[in-house]
């Protein structure tokens, strides 16, 4: 007879396992890549894991900050994936809303519409977009970037927060519409925080995609104006003169931000709203 | 009159600005891209002729393009079914209230906010034989299989399903974490009175709830690994010899090395055909179910 | 009640963010999009602006510093232009595809490339043909007549040549006393010389590194230099007008890659079998950290000394040969490479693009660059500038000497070929087929190649 609380203790053993095997799959490469950052090259190429205190460096990020503009790209790369984070929570929680609760004639043709670019090759894509976005006016624009980049990211957007509005109990909403809530303010007060965490994994979604992209940056941009840090990632791993170490600080000042922005949703918001909205 | 359209189409002004931005950016290229498949249009020529089905006849006939297509198979199931699987796994061991456990939800993610194009250089540093993370581990382990990875006939296909893997499986397990938590814990309690186990909880109270993110997460990855070109292009450019070889990046080649775009577009345009089929099918399942 | 105002601020916090940018952005598109030639803009200096798109400065293969020097130097040389500091983006695929997507917009003026881009660009129309600019220039007899040549496709000559270099067979000096053996000439050498390294350090240096990794560059170069050991210096391709003739037979793609099989074969194989699949990453990072003897190479090498002491040690212990032929071949020759400068044939300014190319490609720049990277400047006059002198000077003159018997490619797009070159190499070095099998392959494939068009 297992007990409730040999029960506990297994389920928290089981935990730590699971952890520690993904910490070990996941995360131990990113620490390599860390330590190497901080690495002479003859050190790096020595195969060995310590080497002798003289071959630690910070020239590997030295090189990186002073020389390839990256503080420049680093906020390109930012503001950019805010804008496109922004615009697509808007977008995506009106349109995946209106989805889930309303009726609509032909409605798995809207879907799949709205599905049907990730569905075609996108380095097929590249011309078309070059052409739409020129003819707009929005070449080399963080705009443009922006309206580009939409297109890769609404599909999965609007897709994942309808399912999460499918899955919501719909009497609140029932009642507060007695209430005499409108529209908006049904969406305001009643269904983004009950649907924050979805929200939240929706637009880190966003701004994840928006931040690794590098096809759709590489067909508007032309000038430091729009750039961002793929780019700059790009460069540094096709450089003739390879130098791993660069190539790995520049991963980790890639890393950082993200995790930093991450774990700030993760902590402050998701479970925050979560806890009020179910208690509510 | 208004008052039935609203009702038949209510959902049309939400979606409404959603729909322009893809339509300007997918409508209007994809149907110029099924035009090109019937076409000879090389990027460096201006001439372009209309050929017919020639591109498509030419393509069922193509061994490449059949190995290609074998291998996008393969890798697009097992990828997504071990993500799914795994992502369950790590979703409820994230889900548990352990000390640590906040920091650890933090830190999971890492590996999926890395530019692919980076993951490919890292990747391709850390299998390096000699100096690389693997083979050193390996060696530390007392394991002799120094090697580079992404030239191995036997491991260069597996080692891209790990990719997949590594990037894919912490979002997995962030948003059905997500998905769990919305669970109310009374359903729980209600399992747990009625004199369900953990196991059998997770099977009637967790999965059904969480079905819904199943499906959305297991739709866009089968599209997304389907498709994705860059993490084959830049690791092992479908080699050795044809091991790793895969539709995407059978049209990058076709589209920019060759420049042949007619071709290119007629592969994309059967790549686009079957992705279509299967969302069909996967959205009238999920509807039938639903209903 | 508190976290729901937090939620609440940051998305506004966002929206304003948004809102701004997307103003600013509006405003500063209007500029891009309008501002064609100097004249229409009143901020400009008299002359306008200039774009130069260029991978090394980029990517860091020339020097940080010497990039900071440069953009001095173009200012004071070019005071009416603004020449924008944005290189492009780096990587030559990725340069090549958004230059071919978008050099109507007449951005950038004036492109770096590889030879290989000359006859891509020539064909789309993408590129100025510069005889005009080239022959009432008075400096042009300084250019070397062997790097121009590459760079002239039917009469017109596509770009300016800043840099070259051909391939030799560097060598461990050190390495080769120790075990009392001599540099290798013929194939057969090279196989028994990288063999005897290999067992006589127990495997703790390899004899030999070859880049096989289907669609590297280097490896596709490397492949090519040997068909030109075999072929006697003839080119793979003959073009004619728009005729090209495919050169190549099945006998001698046999001898090639039977040596790429022997260099993997044997127990104390020439090269470590574990590298197969691998390319240039791995290639110079080997060498300069002592995991292999023998490597074919140019003269980029030379910027691996840079803030590694180990590596210095390693090439100043090195020399460089002739690559080695096979039995019975007479002639050393190898892949000649020539970098272009070109101009975009949209430009909005091109007097003032060509003023641009002429301050690049001037005797004080190209020993500049070419210096700090590690190149044979194809001018006279830099070659003979004081940077060239020193160690420097001695490690550039051993690849220089190697320049009579470069053969430089044939202007076809040559990416398909390279592909099927590497996979017949795959098909071999994996066992998958024998050399006379995959040398039959590769003829089929390149036939068809050029018969369906891809060729050009």
């Amino acid at each position: 007879m297992i007990t409730k609380r040999h029960r506990k203790t297994i389920r928290i053993t089981l935990t730590y396992i699971i952890c520690v095997l993904a910490f070990i799959f996941f995360i131990m490469p990113l620490l390599w890549i860390t330590y190497s950052s901080f690495r002479s090259p003859s050190a790096i190429l020595s195969g060995t894991i310590i080497s002798p205190a003289g071959q630690y460096t910070l020239d590997n990020y030295r090189t990186i900050l002073s020389v390839t503009d990256f503080p420049v790209y680093f906020w390109n790369s930012l503001r950019i994936g805010f804008m496109v984070t922004f615009a697509a929570m808007v977008l995506s929680i009106i349109g995946a809303y209106g989805l889930s609760r309303y009726s609509l004639k032909g409605k798995n043709a809207y879907i799949m519409g709205v599905f049907s670019t990730q569905m075609f090759p996108i380095v097929l894509l590249l011309i078309p977009i070059y052409n739409i976005i020129f003819t707009m006016g929005l070449f080399n624009t963080a705009l443009g970037v922006v309206l580009g980049q939409l297109m890769l990211v609404l599909p999965f957007a609007v897709w994942m927060l309808k399912g999460y509005f499918d899955n919501l109990p719909k009497e609140i909403e029932d009642s507060a519409r007695i209430d005499g809530c409108n529209l908006f303010q049904m969406l305001f007060r009643i269904v983004l925080p009950i649907s924050a965490p979805g929200i939240m994994v929706a637009a880190f979604y966003s701004f994840v995609v928006s931040w690794g992209d590098y096809l759709v940056v590489s067909v508007i941009s032309q000038s430091q104006k729009t750039a961002t840090l793929t780019l700059a990632l790009q460069r540094l791993s096709s450089s003739l003169l390879l130098r791993w170490g660069q190539v790995a600080a520049a991963t980790v000042l890639t890393i950082v931000p993200t995790i930093l922005l991450f774990s700030f949703v993760q902590t402050r918001l998701v479970e925050g709203l979560t806890a009020g909205s179910v208690k509510a | 009159m208004k008052g039935s359209f609203l009702r038949k189409n209510g959902a049309l002004p939400l979606i409404l600005p959603t729909l322009i931005i893809m339509a300007v950016f997918t409508v209007l290229p994809l149907i110029k891209g099924f035009i090109l498949s019937f076409t000879n249009a090389n990027l460096l020529n201006k001439s372009t002729a209309y050929v017919g089905l020639e591109n498509y006849k030419k393509l069922f006939t193509d061994p490449i393009f059949w190995l290609a297509f074998v291998h996008s198979l393969i890798l697009t199931v097992t990828a997504v079914i071990l993500e799914l699987v795994f992502g369950i796994i790590l979703a409820l061991a994230l889900k548990q209230k352990v000390p640590g456990i906040k920091l650890f939800r933090s830190v999971i993610m890492a590996s999926w906010v890395i530019p692919v194009a980076a993951t490919a250089v890292m990747f391709t540093f850390m299998v390096e034989p000699g100096y690389g993370y693997y083979n050193i581990l390996l060696k530390f382990l007392g394991v002799k299989a120094n090697t580079f990875w992404f030239g191995s006939l036997n491991l260069a296909f597996p080692l891209i399903i790990i990719l997949h893997l590594w990037r894919n499986v912490p979002f997995y397990g962030i948003a059905l974490l997500a998905a769990m938590q919305a669970i109310p814990d009374t359903q729980y309690e209600a399992a747990e009175i009625d004199g369900a186990g953990p196991i059998r909880s997770f099977f009637t109270v967790t999965l059904p709830s969480i079905r819904n993110m199943i499906i959305v997460m297991v739709t866009i990855h089968v599209l997304w690994t389907f498709n994705n070109f860059d993490m084959v292009y830049l690791t092992t450019g479908g080699g050795p010899v044809y091991s790793t070889q895969v539709l995407p990046v059978y049209v990058y080649q076709e589209a920019w090395t060759n420049y042949t775009t007619g071709y290119a577009s007629s592969i994309g345009t059967i790549m686009f055909v079957l992705l279509m089929f299967y969302f069909i099918a996967y959205i009238r399942v999920y509807q039938q179910q639903e209903g | 009640m508190n976290k729901k105002r937090l939620f609440v601020a940051v998305i506004a916090a966002i929206g304003i963010m948004f809102a701004t940018q997307s103003i600013f952005a509006g405003g500063s598109s209007e500029k891009s999009t309008t501002s064609k030639p100097a004249s229409s803009s009143s901020k400009a200096p008299a002359g306008g602006s200039l774009t130069f798109w260029n991978m090394p400065f980029v990517t860091q293969e020339v020097s940080p510093s010497y990039v900071k020097n440069w953009e001095g130097n173009v200012k004071k040389a070019l005071s009416n232009y603004r020449v924008s500091n944005f290189f492009g983006p780096g990587g030559y695929a990725q340069l090549r595809q958004k230059f071919l997507i978008q050099a109507q917009t007449g951005t950038p003026d004036v492109i770096e490339g590889l030879l290989e881009d000359v006859p891509v660009y020539a064909q789309k129309g993408n590129i100025e043909s510069l005889n005009a600019y080239f022959d009432s220039w008075s400096e042009k007899g300084q250019f070397e007549e062997s790097t121009l040549a590459p760079l002239t496709i039917n009469g017109k000559l596509y770009g300016i040549p800043y840099n070259t270099n051909a391939r030799g067979l560097i060598y461990r000096t050190d390495v080769l006393a120790k075990y009392n053996l001599s540099v290798p000439k013929t194939w057969n050498d090279l196989i028994n010389v990288a063999r005897t390294i290999t067992k006589n350090s127990k495997k703790k240096m390899w004899g030999l590194f070859l880049c096989t990794k289907v669609g590297d560059p280097r490896a596709a170069q490397e492949f090519i230099s040997w068909y030109y050991q075999v072929s006697g210096g003839k080119k793979l391709f003959t073009v004619n007008g728009s005729d090209v003739t495919f050169n190549g037979t099945v006998d001698q793609f046999e001898k090639i890659l039977s040596l790429y099989k022997e260099v993997f074969s044997g127990s104390d194989s020439a090269i470590d079998p574990a590298e197969r699949g691998n390319g240039w990453p791995s290639e110079d990072p080997g060498y300069v950290s002592g995991k292999w003897a023998m490597a074919p190479m140019g003269p980029w090498l030379w910027g691996r000394r840079k803030g590694n002491t180990a590596a210095a040690q390693i090439l100043d212990k090195s020399k460089v040969a002739p690559l080695p032929m096979p039995v019975g071949s007479a002639g050393h020759y190898t892949y000649l490479e020539v970098k272009p400068i070109m101009m975009n044939a949209h430009s909005k300014d091109k007097a003032g693009a060509w003023k641009l190319i002429q301050f690049i490609t001037s005797a004080k720049e190209m020993a500049g660059w070419d210096a700090s990277s590690g190149g044979i400047p194809a001018r006279k006059d830099a070659l003979n500038s004081p940077e060239f002198q020193g160690p420097l000077g001695s490690w550039i003159k051993m690849f220089a000497d190697l320049i009579p018997g470069g053969i430089a490619q044939a202007p076809v797009n040559w990416g398909p070929v390279a592909d099927a070159e590497l996979r017949a190499v795959n098909y071999v070095i994996y066992g998958q087929k024998s050399p006379k099998d995959a040398a039959q392959w590769l003829y089929d494939t390149i036939n068809d190649i050029v018969t369906s068009g891809k060729i050009l």
